[in-house]
């Protein structure tokens, strides 16, 4: 826990400010040429193949797959999951030949342990290694950089929308009052176990990531009181619902409530009592055909003007130097609290670290829940 | 006089041309290999617990069985054969007079039939998704409605378990609908007519004759219909929000979100079981249906 | 007579389908006790009019009257009449036994009830142990039988029958012919019998009602039908008539009534072919004027036909009488 609280306490470097911009201002005046160029350097000579990309819905903007396709020759192959779980579920059932994915942290270090990961050859990035935020390298889930290269990072917590809601909620507690109460119909939560279970473990004062039993039984007791409130559980709709205001809670993700509300009046909120951060990495799955294509993405994404167009999408923060997206991405983002929460926020929140026992327990929970 | 003669002794001898026994060894093989050894995975498997966060202990031990003993999953159980039985009862009642209809009446079969089977063609996914798009309030399809009386404004059909049995009829309609078809388009109307001549009225006709002769029709439309809703998980994710949870629901989650294998197994060993169970009674009850009269 | 006694009546009834007329305004009386053919070719209406009096059609115009009663209203389950299906339509579902009895169960019989007269019928339709069978371990002949039995176990005031014997074996239809006409005579139930095979009709048939394009053409005893065709249509229909024209007259002469010989008075021709069928001659003869003839003959000793060959010169005459007098009108 220890090493997470001074990691995050660190705050963003602003060192070489004038440097930095100076980079960023040719950056922008060399379009993509330097994406390219960035990449010739790679030494890469046969351009073409194809990228099989597992990931999570809505999580690329659609604007990069053509123009990375463009730079580079490699055709991209979609597919997706729903959840960390659902992945591993995949690879473990033996799904081989993708060749990229993106798992949070947490999985990092379980697929990891499962050998259901090829290590990541860092000669094949130099972008970013010249463009990765000091911060990103050698995380707690990976402390060697083995097998994973940061994408972005974000939180855990809550959305509503400020037109059909009166109260303006700032605790989780208020949450899930005004989810069983006023809006009782109208809340979505993730369909995620570590969220959900984690984020009502925060509200009755307990870690995130606790594994007693008699924690999570009380834990199991507030969340089947809270099921028949519920609108749905998902992870991938309740963006819409929100927008199109059939939903007016959401528990959710940060990128996903900046997303609501560049469309509609909302607020994504970190609950008070804290909740979760997490950071997701590009992983090469074990059986990958083309991992030199995997390399390729990585480095290319971490450009700084694709890294912007990526940014300016999903609204997660990027592990790309704050002073090289200074001039590409717009400043309102740049700015904006939920997409790069301050230090003191983030002090509060724990990255996801369930035990297995824990994990074992939880699993048991969610079945009653969603079965009752 | 000979030919009818011929055909008779064959058939006596119980079967008419006998073909090698070893033209099934690929069917059988197949079967074996793709679904008999798997199968045997999955109890082998109801034997073992999880360890860590996805391996496997074998433990040979009816744990997961006992787990399942909590009334928790009974309800689940409950709450899959009613909708198996909702679902087969409904489509029967929706699929057999147009079945019926468009055995003995329809003049444009052949197009009315390609109108049922099409949406067969397109993903199931789709399907259940266009559902949502339908059932939504603000579709025109419930504002007309509403203008009409029929509805009152505040129906919300979206995310609910009627909106759950709504996509299951829909879905599950053109299995009934084949085969109750089959069986009626190959019925002797002339029969019906001579059931009315005898004294019977319509419905008794139907009653005595056509019901009857159309039971193998109904029988494997059911079985068409039941045993996949057993395990439909689909649809209640799309259209149920996620929220009601069944056997096929409960197995999924146990597979893909909690990586407890051994544990889905044993759901799934129960619910293939009971189904065995209904299967032989339907059968046992079919089969005296044949030999008794009518 | 009194009305009572006519227990099919037809009067002025018109089918139609879409623009096809299949009864064209009929009328018709069939007397209780009597075994009535309707005969003619494909769509001439017979089978229609079968439908009409069974309940399955329902007439455009006119009035079906049944033992007396108008029965426009009511539907084939409340009739007094009962069908024998051209395709037997026994029920393969159920045993001979209740096939048989079927019909009795709305009538609040018992079961044993229902069974004893079930089984007193397949003695009087001549198939006794049966009764377990299902309909298709049995021969045509003996559904057919069965067919039959069902309906008359239910003591209809009329039997309609629709061609019951048009998919048998020669050899079995004429057995059956001489069975229905046995059971008729001995249950004494109105049988109205529709059938194209003249032969059939003319064998077993009180009266006979010849049917072209929805008309009856002429309703008669057989031998009346055969021996005095009130119209062209029945002449050519029944049975095979020569029609000549002789002193700018149209008459139509049955073959079998014209008389051949090398020497006589008559009309003088030359044959074209002989051909001996069985224990008949037949011999075609291209008379002087040019018209064709066709003479059947018994072959016995009186008689030269069997004798005649091709070229040869004859002689044709019949008895004026026995001649068709055609001027383009029907005659009753």
């Amino acid at each position: 826990m220890s090493d997470q609280e001074s990691f995050w306490q660190r705050g963003v470097d602003r060192k070489g400010f004038v440097a930095a911009a100076g980079l960023a201002a040719l950056a922008a005046a060399s379009g993509g040429r330097l994406g390219a160029d960035a990449f010739a350097a790679v030494g890469r000579d046969e351009a073409g193949g194809e990228l099989l990309y597992y990931n999570w819905a809505d999580y690329v903007n659609p604007k990069t797959y053509p123009a990375f396709e463009k730079a580079t020759g490699i055709k991209v192959k979609k597919d997706f999951y729903a959840s960390n779980e659902a992945l591993l579920a995949k690879l473990k059932g033996g799904a081989r030949g993708y060749d990229l994915a993106v798992p949070t942290g947490y999985m990092v270090q379980i697929l990891a342990q499962e050998k259901l990961l090829e290590p990541i050859d860092w000669s094949k990035l130099p972008t970013v290694k010249k463009n990765i935020n000091q911060k990103f390298r050698r995380l707690p889930f990976d402390p060697q950089d083995r097998y994973s290269v940061a994408k972005d990072w974000g939180t855990t917590g809550f959305i509503y929308r400020t037109d059909l809601v009166k109260e303006r909620p700032t605790s989780w507690r208020e949450f899930f009052t005004l989810a069983k109460t006023t809006y009782s119909g109208k809340v979505t939560v993730l369909d995620g176990i570590p969220e959900v279970i984690g984020s009502m473990a925060v509200m009755l004062g307990y870690s995130y990531n606790t594994d007693s039993k008699s924690q999570l039984d009380k834990v199991k007791q507030e969340l089947i009181a809270l099921k028949p409130h519920l609108l749905a559980i998902t992870s991938t709709e309740y963006k819409q619902l929100l927008i199109s205001g059939k939903a007016v809670l959401g528990l959710g993700w940060n990128g996903d409530g900046a997303a609501v509300a560049a469309k509609k009046p909302a607020q994504y909120v970190i609950g008070k009592e804290g909740g979760e951060f997490w950071v997701d990495s590009y992983v090469i799955p074990v059986g990958a055909k083309n991992p030199d294509a995997a390399h390729a993405w990585i480095d290319y994404v971490y450009g700084p003007k694709a890294n912007a167009v990526e940014t300016e999408y999903t609204y997660y923060g990027s592990p790309v130097k704050t002073s090289l997206l200074k001039g590409v991405l717009a400043a309102e983002i740049l700015g904006n609290p939920a997409v790069f929460p301050p230090p003191n926020v983030l002090a509060k929140l724990e990255p996801n670290k369930v035990s297995a026992r824990g994990t074992q327990l939880r699993n048991r929970i969610w079945t009653e829940f969603k079965a009752s | 006089m000979r030919r009818r003669a011929w055909r008779a002794g064959g058939r006596r001898r119980g079967g008419g041309p006998r073909y090698p026994g070893w033209l099934a060894l690929p069917a059988a093989g197949w079967y074996a290999a793709f679904f008999l050894v798997p199968l045997g995975f999955v109890v082998a498997y109801s034997f073992a617990a999880l360890e860590g966060y996805a391996g496997i202990a074998f433990a040979w031990n009816l744990d997961n069985y006992r787990s399942l003993w909590d009334p928790l999953y009974g309800g689940v159980f409950k709450r899959t054969l009613g909708l198996s039985l909702f679902g087969t009862a409904a489509t029967l009642l929706v699929g057999f007079p147009f079945a019926y209809w468009l055995a003995r009446y329809a003049q444009r079969k052949t197009l009315l039939l390609l109108l049922v089977v099409v949406p067969f063609w397109t993903s199931f996914l789709i399907r259940t998704y266009a559902w949502l798009i339908i059932l939504d309030p603000e579709f025109p399809l419930f504002r007309a409605l509403h203008s009409v009386g029929v509805v009152g404004a505040d129906l919300n059909l979206l995310y609910t378990p009627k909106a759950i049995y709504i996509g299951v009829v829909y879905n599950y309609l053109p299995l009934m609908v084949l085969p109750l078809y089959a069986a009626l388009e190959r019925l002797d109307w002339s029969l019906v007519e001579a059931a009315q001549d005898l004294g019977d009225p319509p419905w008794r006709a139907f009653r005595r004759i056509t019901l009857p002769l159309a039971l193998p029709g109904v029988v494997a439309g059911s079985l068409l219909v039941f045993i996949p809703l057993t395990g439909e998980y689909l649809i209640p994710v799309i259209l149920g929000g996620d929220k009601t949870v069944f056997a096929g629901n409960l197995i999924a989650q146990q597979f893909l979100e909690a990586h407890d294998w051994p544990f889905g197994s044993a759901i799934a060993v129960v619910v293939i079981a009971a189904m065995t169970v209904v299967l032989v009674a339907f059968s046992r009850i079919a089969a005296r249906q044949e030999t008794q009269g009518g | 007579m009194d009305d009572r006694t006519a227990d099919v009546e037809l009067l002025g009834v018109t089918k139609r389908f879409g623009a096809h007329v299949a009864v064209a305004a009929l009328d018709l009386r069939v007397e209780h006790g009597e075994f009535l053919s309707l005969l003619g070719p494909s769509g001439c209406g017979k089978t229609t009019t079968l439908r009409l009096i069974a309940g399955f059609e329902a007439p455009d115009t006119g009035e079906i009257r049944i033992a007396g009663e108008n029965v426009a209203r009511l539907p084939p389950y409340r009739r007094p009449v009962n069908t024998v299906f051209q395709s037997y339509a026994l029920f393969p579902h159920l045993s001979v036994l209740d096939n048989v009895s079927y019909g009795l169960k709305q009538r609040g019989l018992g079961r044993r009830e229902r069974g004893d007269r079930a089984r007193a019928m397949l003695e009087l339709v001549r198939l006794p142990g049966i009764e377990r069978r299902k309909p298709r371990e049995l021969s045509g002949g003996m559904q057919q039988r069965v067919a039959l039995a069902r309906a008359l176990v239910l003591e209809p005031k009329v039997l309609l029958l629709d061609e019951p014997l048009g998919a048998l074996d020669l050899k079995v239809r004429k057995e059956l012919q001489i069975e229905l006409k046995r059971i008729q005579e001995s249950v004494g139930i109105t049988f109205v019998y529709v059938t194209h095979d003249q032969e059939e009709a003319l064998a077993m048939s009180d009266r006979v009602a010849v049917l072209s394009k929805g008309r009856i053409e002429q309703l008669a005893p057989p031998r009346e039908i055969y021996d005095a065709p009130a119209t062209p249509f029945v002449a050519e229909f029944i049975g095979d008539t020569n029609f000549v024209s002789v002193d700018g007259r149209r008459v139509g002469v049955r073959p079998e009534r014209v008389r051949v010989s090398r020497v006589g008075e008559g009309l003088g021709g030359e044959i074209l072919a002989t051909m001996v069928i069985g224990p008949a001659v037949q011999c075609v003869v291209r008379l002087d004027d040019g018209q064709e003839l066709v003479v059947r003959e018994q072959r016995s000793q009186e008689s030269d036909a069997d004798a005649l060959v091709e070229g040869e010169r004859v002689v044709v005459n019949w008895a004026d009488a026995e001649a068709l007098q055609l001027e383009g009108g029907s005659r009753r």
